[in-house]
């Protein structure tokens, strides 16, 4: 396959995936034909503007999708098991077990009425089948692993009385607590204060190194994928349009979207005029033809408003969709 | 020439807590600043430094505690509520949600003309010749001013924004994280807006905002708030090159690196910002900082000056570093 990574074996392979959402407006085809892997013990960002699908990807791989969102087709398969076809029941079971997800307000994501204590004990005795005991025991390991400098007090504090990045921390507690094999990671860090992002991403990165923690971040920030990711797939308007490993994704971006993102970030301390993207990303529910790019691209030609481009091979494990990339290098 | 805004002493307080327990949220204590004519001065700190309190205390959206804050050498603090109506069309604010900011039942030529001839600044004819000189000059389409909000992209709602706050022709504008609920690629547009309208009109820019790379592409100079303080002050480059206190290098240190190979020296704080409420004396970082000593954590800690218009809020920066240079291990 072209977007396999090259000495890795995929952890989830999604293959011509159809998220689409029914509105009054009518329907918008966010993901219409995704393909996608990510590769076994890295950490691989999904990048995009708002609108761009990712966080609709990544609802997809757990099932979450609500009205008026809805999965049409496709397959997203996992350790050799279509998703899709599951059961609600064990698709619950594979959520608890298997893949968890953190989200941008953490805060927001735990059950305000229960302590950590009630939340985590929870998880670990019907996931794992612990004693009352021994999941306390379980517990205070898991949050003293996520840097939580005293675990027994924030075991009895509701999420109010805990900070930003204290709750997700307490997330990510709960995420690994029943030893997932995949962490979807939604824009974990962009509520947070600067130095606490730091924080949450060092922690990120420890669990990678430790425990070879398979992960998808989600994130609007290149910043963030520099520091973090070894793969990288860019996505615009419901698509991947381009992926790379990390280096030569900054080193040789070859889609002309993939340079406006990295051009239009403002560097600490230069000044002088950014690069910017001109007009806006498109309604999806009519979405350009052709290449989706098109109407703000700098390289466009009457071509792409036609024909949609195919994945072409930039290098190893390095592609792209864009008709005229070579002219960009 | 005299600046357009200067604040000296700067303090907000709310009262928390019941009617009993009677603490103190230390939103802006003793924050001084000046403006020049033209110049942009960034204010940057985390969530609950205070940063907004300033704006909104310039505008008097909020009433300062005490302190003075001159406006072209007038008190805003003792303006007349008549006096501060004329005032305001002086200074003007551009804010963080675009969206939040417009009224949605006016069409947005409106919402810009309405408050130009209801001030009695102009006519109405004038006022609507006024929106379509200052939606020329933010590039929105011509046709933009018959438009409501929502049926504009975040960008675009923005730029309405930002042409609202001039269509007065003020001398200071207070901008409140401008771009910070915008997608990257159209952050990038309206910065690059900002600094040509700086060059086109020149007004004076205070940019308050949670990131220090945004900030530094506009700004001359920048301030650091911390808990209620300005911790640092001094140019731009300074700043960068040669940040003095332990909160301005853990935020340098905490931005993202720009290239996966690139190693950054990193300098971790401690846990998170602490509350506001009823600060303990000594430095406000203390308890956060990797290089504190027992003397930290006594008494009032004055900013002072180190370079002319550089200032750090530091006992051990200020009585330790050599011609700027600081370089302690940590203490703990």
């Amino acid at each position: 396959m072209s977007d396999s990574v090259p000495g890795t074996t995929p952890l989830i392979t999604i293959r011509g995936l159809q998220t689409h959402f029914f509105t009054q407006r009518g329907v918008a085809k966010v993901l219409d034909g995704l393909n996608f892997e990510i590769a076994s013990g890295r950490v691989t960002g999904l990048v995009g503007e708002s609108g761009s699908g990712k966080s609709v990807t990544a609802f997809s791989i757990m099932r979450l999708m609500r009205a008026p969102g809805r999965i049409v087709a496709g397959k997203i398969e996992f350790q050799g098991v279509n998703l899709l076809q599951l059961t609600e029941r064990e698709m619950a079971k594979v959520r608890g077990e298997k893949i968890s997800m953190i989200f941008q307000q953490p805060r927001a994501s735990l059950n305000p009425v229960f302590t950590v204590k009630d939340t985590l004990l929870r998880v670990l005795r019907i996931h794992k089948g612990l004693s009352a005991r021994k999941a306390q025991r379980a517990a205070l390991e898991v949050l003293a692993r996520v840097g939580l400098p005293d675990p027994a007090v924030v075991l009895n504090r509701y999420p109010h009385q805990l900070s930003g990045g204290m709750c997700q921390r307490v997330m990510i507690a709960l995420a690994i607590s029943c030893g997932s094999k995949l962490l979807l990671a939604d824009e974990p860090t962009t509520a947070l204060d600067v130095t606490v992002q730091f924080q949450i991403i060092e922690l990120l990165k420890e669990l990678e190194d430790e425990t070879g923690l398979t992960q998808l971040l989600i994130t609007h920030d290149l910043g963030l994928v520099a520091e973090l990711c070894s793969e990288v797939a860019v996505m615009y308007a419901g698509e991947i349009v381009e992926q790379a490993g990390v280096h030569a994704l900054f080193d040789q971006p070859s889609h002309p979207y993939t340079r406006g993102l990295l051009q239009s970030r403002p560097k600490p301390g230069a000044r002088g005029e950014l690069q910017s993207i001109p007009g806006r990303v498109p309604d999806l529910l009519a979405p350009p033809s052709g290449c989706r790019f098109h109407p703000r691209c700098p390289l466009a030609q009457s071509r792409c408003a036609e024909e949609s481009p195919v994945p072409e091979i930039v290098g190893e494990g390095h592609w792209v969709r864009c008709h005229f990339w070579r002219d960009l290098v | 020439m005299s600046n357009v805004l200067e604040i000296r002493g700067l303090t907000k307080h709310y009262p928390v807590g019941g009617a009993f327990a009677r603490s103190l949220l230390h939103a802006a204590d003793d924050v001084s600043l000046s403006i020049a004519p033209g110049e942009t001065v960034g204010l940057v700190g985390e969530s609950g430094s205070g940063k907004s309190t300033v704006g909104r205390c310039i505008l008097r959206l909020e009433e300062p505690t005490s302190g003075e804050i001159l406006l072209n050498g007038e008190s805003v603090v003792a303006a007349t509520s008549s006096r501060l109506r004329v005032m305001r069309a002086n200074m003007q604010m551009v804010f963080q949600d675009p969206y939040d900011s417009l009224n949605p039942r006016i069409k947005v030529g409106e919402l810009v003309a309405e408050p130009l001839w209801l001030s009695g600044i102009m006519s109405r004819k004038e006022a609507d010749r006024k929106v379509a000189e200052v939606f020329d000059l933010v590039h929105l389409p011509t046709d933009t001013p018959l438009r409501y909000a929502h049926q504009l992209s975040g960008g675009q709602q923005q730029r309405v924004g930002i042409a609202r706050a001039l269509a007065t022709n003020p001398d200071l504008v207070v901008l409140d994280e401008p771009t910070s609920a915008l997608d990257v690629s159209v952050q990038a547009q309206i910065i690059n807006l900002l600094e040509e309208i700086r060059q086109r009109l020149s007004p004076a820019y205070l940019f308050i905002s949670h990131d220090l790379s945004v900030v530094s592409n506009l700004s001359d100079r920048v301030a650091v708030m911390y808990l209620g303080q300005i911790v640092e002050v001094g140019p731009t480059d300074t700043i960068f090159e040669l940040p003095g206190h332990p909160y301005t290098r853990g935020l340098i240190s905490a931005a993202p690196v720009e290239h996966p190979a690139q190693q950054k020296e990193r300098l971790t704080l401690l846990g998170e910002p602490t509350s506001p409420v009823d600060p303990k004396p000594g430095c406000r970082l203390a308890s956060r900082c990797p290089f504190v000593e027992p003397k930290c954590r006594e008494g009032e800690l004055p900013l002072q000056e180190i370079t002319p218009g550089h200032s750090v809020r530091c006992r051990r920066y200020v009585e330790e570093h050599v011609d700027g240079v600081w370089d302690p291990e940590p203490t703990r």
